[in-house]
């Protein structure tokens, strides 16, 4: 993962009228930005019309959410902070949900904003939104230009707020007037400001070597910290020094080495039963990089009754929320992992493997997949067996989105990404495009249900316009399956408003846009559900040079499990079927 | 009721991020007084929280980017 520097020096370029638009082109050029998604509209005309000739490529989607999860998408994919651009008014409000995922799950991500000239401004003119106000809660920070004079400074500012400390969204509204305004085709200087440090407490190696000593059942819990502050393979050597047993959040998915005797699986919700049970026996508990979201803890105040915790987080902001007084580490885990292990170099810890051996041993197995689950199941361990194993799978929202979190099984840290904190539905159609964009290189497989596909189905037009060679996977079970399945557990099974029996024909929707696919349904009399022919539909599919779909119509009231209903502890958790 | 102090370097939005995270929490902010001191401004609010979402509130606005420094919640009599 790298980072971008801003650079304090900007260059007005010189092909066009220099205005306040090139500037906005040349200060992202200058920062190392080479992608932008977008659409444009009038308050952003003047931006557009310099953007040819300003080294900048231009990813035009088909709507302003699939511009912002583009960017996220490709942002997550490499790690640089992506960048989209709207016009003012609906195309500015359009860009919300992005925003506010990207806040939850700390991605570097710049919006771009056009707005009415600064004349207008509070006057309700035509298509003026109070875009700065609107977004102040869901972005980290964000700036309305008043003189293209600051637009280097700011962009600058921007970007370093949205990679430092927990990355998140960033904003940048500007009027119309100030991008169309002539500025000096001298180079701007400006003073660079410090990106603000994470804070950083000295390592407590004697603490934690005390807390160790002390423990019988230690855990480790693995989050999206680990990944964004590029302490992968630091964690990866304390997770073999220690042999704890170790779990992780959706968003750590890959980052535990596959095939270790201490692996838990993923935690949470939809987690292993041998993660929820160790989580709620043990005595202590290391949190690398995770915030404790109820995702993960089930009902916070039975989360972990026995534990002591402690959280190695860069942002004190999410310490302390389960419990009071736990030992906080708080820094980069870069800086403090290493610490970590320079300490046991020097104070061994203890050796927990009776514990290990209980915690992931057999007796904890998962129960032997079942239900009508299965085929789907099945079919995702046949995709997976297949997909390169430095490839990406972009998980939309629901049910599928589980599933194929509990069949991940690659070591690939940055191999699997989904909308986890804001769970947005839409999110993997337009996230995939921009990973693809991100890594060329990488084979990058999307995974959608019926009912998020359809929330931004309009991007399989940008597919086809980059010639992004996605793979789409729908897993079509009429319903919007996560909401049905609550409905069926704890409503009574009143499928009020979830039916989606009279979806279109995905595989002719797609070929409207000119994307090839194929159906494939479930053989009940078939082991594993999945009829003889599915090798060879994999194949086809996963073998093709450009975008494919895969429409596999899996059984309705299919179900994800295990599952802590919202609210138990996670020792409360439904194992399978048969229990409801 | 308490008071709560906050320095913060006064850019754009910055205090009204500072009062999003109490009324994100549904708190009735009794009074606010905001103004230059030195360099930067200063942030005075009056609001009646738990000690929960005052240590909440505390974390909540340390991350704020351009917020320097947060005070210790001083309880005040029946204002
Ligand atoms: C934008 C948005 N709207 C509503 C929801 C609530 N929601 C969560 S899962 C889900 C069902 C998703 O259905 P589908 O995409 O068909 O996937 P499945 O659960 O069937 O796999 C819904 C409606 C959401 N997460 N996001």
């Amino acid at each position: 993962m790298s980072t971008l520097t801003a650079a304090s020096v900007i260059e007005a370029p010189a092909l066009k009228p220099r205005n306040g638009a090139a500037l906005v082109w040349a200060s992202l050029r200058a920062a190392g930005i080479d992608t932008v998604f977008g659409y444009p509209g009038g308050a952003v005309i003047p931006l557009y019309d310099a953007l040819e000739g300003s080294g900048i490529r231009h990813i035009l989607t088909r709507h302003e959410q699939g511009a912002a999860f583009a960017a996220e998408g490709y942002a997550r994919a490499c790690g640089r902070p992506g960048v989209a651009i709207a016009t003012s008014g609906p195309g500015a409000t359009n860009l919300l949900t992005g925003l506010a995922d990207a806040k939850m799950d700390s991605v570097p991500l710049l919006c771009i904003t056009g707005q009415v000239r600064s004349a207008l401004l509070g006057t309700d003119a035509f298509q003026e939104t109070d875009v700065f106000g609107a977004t102040l809660p869901l972005t980290k920070w964000s700036h309305l230009v008043r003189s293209a004079e600051e637009i280097p400074r700011v962009v600058a500012r921007a970007l370093r707020l949205a990679q430092s400390g927990r990355p998140g969204p960033v904003l940048i509204d500007i009027p119309v007037d100030v991008l169309k305004a002539t500025v000096s085709g001298e180079p701007m200087t400006f003073r660079e400001e410090p990106a603000p440090g994470a804070p950083t407490s000295s390592f407590p190696a004697t603490a934690v070597a005390a807390l160790l000593r002390e423990a019988r059942r230690p855990v480790i819990l693995v989050g999206a910290g680990v990944k964004l502050s590029g302490a992968v393979d630091a964690v990866r050597e304390l997770l073999d020094r220690l042999q704890i047993p170790a779990t992780a959040t959706v968003h750590g998915l890959g980052v535990i080495p596959a095939g270790r005797a201490y692996g838990l699986g993923m935690a949470g919700m939809h987690g292993t039963r041998a993660a929820n049970i160790a989580l709620h026996e043990t005595d202590l508990l290391l949190v690398l990089g995770a915030r404790l979201d109820d995702r993960v803890t089930g009902d916070p105040s039975r989360f972990a009754p026995e534990a002591r915790i402690v959280h190695f987080e860069i942002d004190p902001a999410q310490l302390d929320r389960v419990r009071k007084g736990e030992l906080a580490v708080v820094g980069d885990l870069a800086a403090t992992v290493p610490e970590f292990l320079r300490s046991l170099r020097a104070k061994p810890a203890p050796d927990f493997s009776a514990w290990r051996e209980t915690a992931c041993g057999p007796a904890r197995a998962e129960l032997a997949a079942g239900g009508t689950a299965l085929p789907a199941l099945r079919l995702l361990d046949r995709i997976y067996a297949r997909f390169p194993s430095d490839g990406i799978v972009v998980a939309d929202v629901g049910q599928h989105q589980m599933w194929a979190a509990q069949r991940f099984r690659a070591d690939a840290p940055f191999g699997f990404m989904t909308s986890g904190g804001l769970g947005a539905m839409g999110f993997a159609l337009p996230a995939a495009i921009g990973a693809q964009l991100a890594r060329p290189q990488a084979a990058v497989l999307c995974i959608s249900g019926d009912g998020g596909f359809q929330m931004n189905v309009q991007e399989l037009a940008t597919i086809r316009r980059c010639s992004a060679p996605l793979k789409l996977l729908v897993l079509d079970n009429k319903y919007l399956g996560m909401v049905r399945q609550w409905q069926q557990l704890f409503y009574q099974r009143n499928y009020a408003e979830t039916d989606l029996s009279d979806n279109p024909d995905f595989v002719a929707l797609a070929a409207a846009y000119g994307i090839p696919g194929e159906r494939l349904g479930v053989d009940p009399g078939a082991p594993g559900g999945l009829p003889a022919a599915t090798d060879e539909v994999l194949d086809r599919f996963l073998g093709r040079p450009g975008p494919a779909l895969l429409v596999f119509e899996c059984p309705p009231e299919a179900n994800v499990f295990p599952m802590v209903p919202s609210g138990a502890a996670l020792s409360e958790m439904l194992l399978c079927e048969e229990e409801n | 009721m308490h008071q709560c102090q906050i320095r913060y370097r006064n850019s754009q939005g910055t205090l009204l991020r500072i009062l999003l995270a109490a009324t994100r929490r549904g708190l009735d902010l009794h009074s606010v007084r905001a103004e230059p001191e030195g360099a930067s401004h200063r942030a005075t609010l009056q609001l009646e929280a738990n000690a929960r979402q005052l240590a909440q509130l505390g974390r909540d606005w340390r991350a704020i980017v351009d917020v320097l420094e947060v005070g210790q919640p001083m309880p005040q009599g029946d204002a």
